[in-house]
């Protein structure tokens, strides 16, 4: 694979790797240097690349297993970050309507699902893969998958409707 | 598609029996705005999913930065004339350093041989002699280091010496029981 291709055929998916970095990390910068440092490993693999049945999956497992380097090394943890972050980007859009408010109540849900439900919320729900390139990158039986898609999806749901129950008691 | 169909989907949706196709079609029923009220209560997790994915590496900078780097992919390709090049430098860079820091030394030292000689504090014949008995401590130093290492011949000797030592007491139990009359001594000596 030369450069040419190297453009046209993994620089693409550069959004795709970055929300699935930013969704295992939680943290936009890691995510951002992540993207980079799959394409360089890409680039290192490029004569071998051409004998990938799909480059995207390719990218995708690369992303997962560099994150979880990432999160392994981790030496504290970046919560208390995220949380000052998210409650500053709060204030920031403070006169909100009720919708987005709760739209922001489907991204506390995802954040409180267990982390592999979560990874197939996201690449099902938002990036619209097959299950079979799901259970390729995640590395997991297509039918468990379909389980705990199931599970993840009712259970954010339920997370919503006790919100909104606990939100009607509160006024 | 009407609303019965769409309950459905949701239904199916959540057990997680939907395809891509259908699953599509939620998201874009949701996005519109003549959402049904008692369906309101499942749009934001859609709308969520529809916003996600619009995300992207939206930074200009970290744009840049990914170009770049795939710009130093192209010149590794291409110009590998640039490396070795690169490499000398290195080296030489090195050396040249290496020889100023020498340098530095021999001047601060000669200036400070100079300063000496200048503050007349020692007249130069007294400088001579100095050097001259610093020299000569500095071979009796040398010898007398020399003079260790035969020493430490001597150790080796010692050493040597123990070994025999067990050979006699060898012979002393031999003694003792060929005569076993003598064996006396070795007791009265404790």
């Amino acid at each position: 694979m030369n450069l040419q291709d190297f453009n046209t055929k993994v620089y693409p998916l550069k959004d795709k790797i970055f929300r699935f970095a930013k969704r295992m990390l939680d943290q936009t910068e890691e995510a951002e240097d992540l993207v980079q440092e799959v394409f360089i490993r890409m680039w290192k693999i490029r004569e071998k690349l051409d004998e990938y049945r799909s480059l995207e999956a390719l990218a995708m497992v690369t992303t997962k297993n560099l994150c979880l380097d990432k999160l392994k090394t981790r030496k504290f943890p970046v919560e208390s970050f995220n949380d000052q972050r998210q409650f500053i980007e709060r204030i920031a859009e403070e006169p909100r309507s009720d919708h987005s408010d709760l739209i922001t109540g489907v991204k506390e849900a995802m954040n409180s699902l267990p982390e592999q439900s979560r990874l197939i919320v996201h690449l099902r729900d938002i990036e619209g893969y097959e299950f079979g390139e799901i259970s390729e990158i995640l590395g997991m039986q297509e039918n468990a998958i379909r389980v705990a898609l199931s599970r993840a999806r009712q259970r954010i749901r339920e997370i919503l409707v006790n919100s909104r129950n606990h939100e009607y008691q509160r006024n | 598609m009407n609303i019965k169909e769409i309950e459905q989907l949701i239904e199916r949706y959540y057990e997680g029996e939907t395809t891509l196709a259908e699953e599509t079609l939620l998201k874009e029923f949701f996005s519109g705005d003549d959402v049904p009220e008692y369906l309101r209560q499942h749009q934001p997790i859609f709308r969520y999913f529809a916003d996600e994915v619009s995300r992207t590496l939206n930074n200009e900078e970290q744009e840049k930065v990914l170009l770049r780097r795939i710009g130093q992919f192209e010149k590794e390709v291409s110009g590998s004339g640039m490396q070795p090049v690169q490499k000398r430098m290195y080296y030489l860079s090195g050396i040249a350093a290496g020889l100023l820091i020498l340098f530095g030394l021999v001047f601060t030292f000669k200036n400070e041989l100079s300063k000496r000689n200048h503050a007349g504090l020692v007249n130069p014949s007294t400088e001579v002699a100095y050097t001259q008995t610093k020299q000569a401590l500095l071979l009796v130093s040398v010898g007398l280091n020399t003079g260790f290492d035969a020493v430490q011949r001597l150790n080796t000797l010692n050493n040597a010496m123990g070994q025999i030592q067990k050979i006699n007491k060898f012979y002393n139990y031999q003694n003792q029981f060929i005569n076993p009359e003598r064996m006396q001594d070795p007791s009265t000596n404790k």
